[in-house]
């Protein structure tokens, strides 16, 4: 179990939501959101470690001008950081994260266990795709010396995300709420737990959503991610397509009143759904979640 | 230790439906390529039967594909009767993803130049359209930086 809380001093936010362009009349409105949730990723141009010390990230204008407009609190969510890639760290890549989280002043950072890099000669190229890695010791070990690294390189709160799973390898070391706990309890690091990941697992593998939570150290849990997803090749896939499904708010329920640190919870969705949900629909998303998180012990 | 073999092959069939039929095939003769322990190679000979790799072949596809869509989507609505053909050769040709949009889509380009045939008859007119919305997107990114 982990011995102390992986949020650290980080305010308890309430309900937020993850950023798009897409979104910028709904996240200037007054009193819809009490934070952002950040993708940096999608907010700068990464031209690669060929381009050299300060030339390599650069602004997207229009994307952040959305942040500096918004006042809200913020969190950063990354995609770029591969925690369980077997390819060395990318130092330049945790600076730029650090960077980024001073400028916006971001509670927490976050990354999902998975690689989307691998090695393609004597560098990192990238594989196409996030994919999940077998639950081993190996890949543990790896993962929590990669957060270590960027716990110490930023000096916040790091979560990792669940990853929903289409390949499975049913040989692994461990199971997957106990890779979780050892990485909180080895790591320092906390556990942003989406909800809709493991319900895509939930609905592709029979498991019991409830029955992963009773599994899980859930003092770890700072951050919780709700979405919807849609069928693809005959599996569900987290596609983040609109309101979440209403299992996914059955275990947002059951989790609340025993996640002790929880710190906020965002609900993600992808900007080209917008026509089909709304922001209608997204309020009514986001006043769902308040009164949950209202409602919690 | 092949754990980087082992996430290189796992990455290569997601990327590659016609590798995971060979693997179905003949997982030995298929993975040979690579540094797998008999641990790893078992795997990925049972994870090629899996619904689940389906779709990360077609996710893999989905961000590929993004990546041309998004810098110049008039040119593949153009194309998109031989769409699939064309990115299937490309894709074979360049398997490795450029994540930088408007590399990806340069690399594309200079691709079609050097294989006009797949293309429709208006193959010149085609790539020069490509050629204007990859100006349009490097000139928003030029604005980007200044």
């Amino acid at each position: 179990m982990a011995e102390a809380d992986p949020g650290r001093d980080a305010p308890r936010l309430g309900v937020g939501i993850m950023a798009n362009l897409a979104l910028a009349p709904f996240i200037s409105t007054p009193g819809a959101l009490d934070y952002l949730a950040v993708t940096p990723d999608m907010f700068w141009i990464d031209h690669g470690p060929e381009a050299g010390p300060g030339a390599r990230f650069a602004d997207i204008p229009s994307w952040v001008a959305m942040l500096d407009a918004c006042g809200l609190p913020m969190v950063s969510h990354h995609i770029g950081l591969s925690i369980a890639s077997a390819i060395p760290t990318d130092p330049a890549y945790v600076a730029q994260m650090a960077a980024w989280a001073g400028r916006w002043d971001s509670h927490w950072l976050s990354e999902h266990l998975a690689f989307v890099s691998i090695a393609e000669g004597h560098g990192p190229s990238a594989a196409g795709l996030a994919l999940t890695a077998p639950f081993d010791r190996d890949v543990l070990d790896l993962a929590v010396e990669r957060a270590r690294y960027v716990i110490a390189r930023t000096g916040a709160p790091f979560l990792i995300e669940n990853s929903p799973y289409y390949v499975t390898f049913d040989d692994s070391d461990l199971e997957e709420a106990e890779f979780l706990n050892r990485f909180c309890a080895e790591s320092g690091g906390g556990l942003l737990l989406d909800l809709h990941n493991l319900y895509c697992n939930v609905v592709n593998y029979g498991i019991c959503g409830h029955r992963f939570l009773d599994a899980l150290d859930l003092s770890s849990v700072i951050e919780v991610h709700i979405a919807g997803g849609s069928e693809l090749g005959g599996m569900y896939a987290d596609s983040h397509s609109g309101a979440p499904p209403e299992p996914v708010w059955d275990l947002l329920e059951d989790l609340a009143g025993r996640a002790p640190n929880l710190r906020g919870i965002t609900f993600e969705f992808h900007d080209s759904y917008l026509p089909v949900i709304g922001f209608d629909g997204v309020a009514a998303v986001i006043a769902r979640a308040r009164r949950t998180w209202a409602a919690r012990a | 230790m092949t754990m980087a073999a082992f996430q290189r092959a796992y990455a290569d069939l997601a990327a590659s439906p016609k590798l995971c039929l060979a693997t179905r095939d003949d997982p030995a003769a298929a993975l040979s390529a690579y540094n797998l322990d008999p641990r790893e190679q078992a795997r990925l000979a049972r994870a090629v039967w899996q619904r689940g790799m389906d779709t990360n072949c077609t996710l893999y596809r989905v961000t590929r594909i993004t990546a041309l869509n998004t810098v110049a989507p008039l040119t593949l609505a153009l194309i998109r009767p031989v769409l699939r053909d064309v990115l299937d050769a490309y894709w074979e040709a360049h398997p490795v993803h450029d994540v930088r949009f408007a590399q990806e889509t340069a690399r594309f380009i200079e691709w079609l130049e050097a294989n006009p045939a797949v293309l429709p008859e208006a193959a010149e007119e085609i790539i020069a359209l490509a050629r204007r919305e990859l100006e349009a997107e490097e000139a928003r990114l030029t604005y980007a930086e200044s």
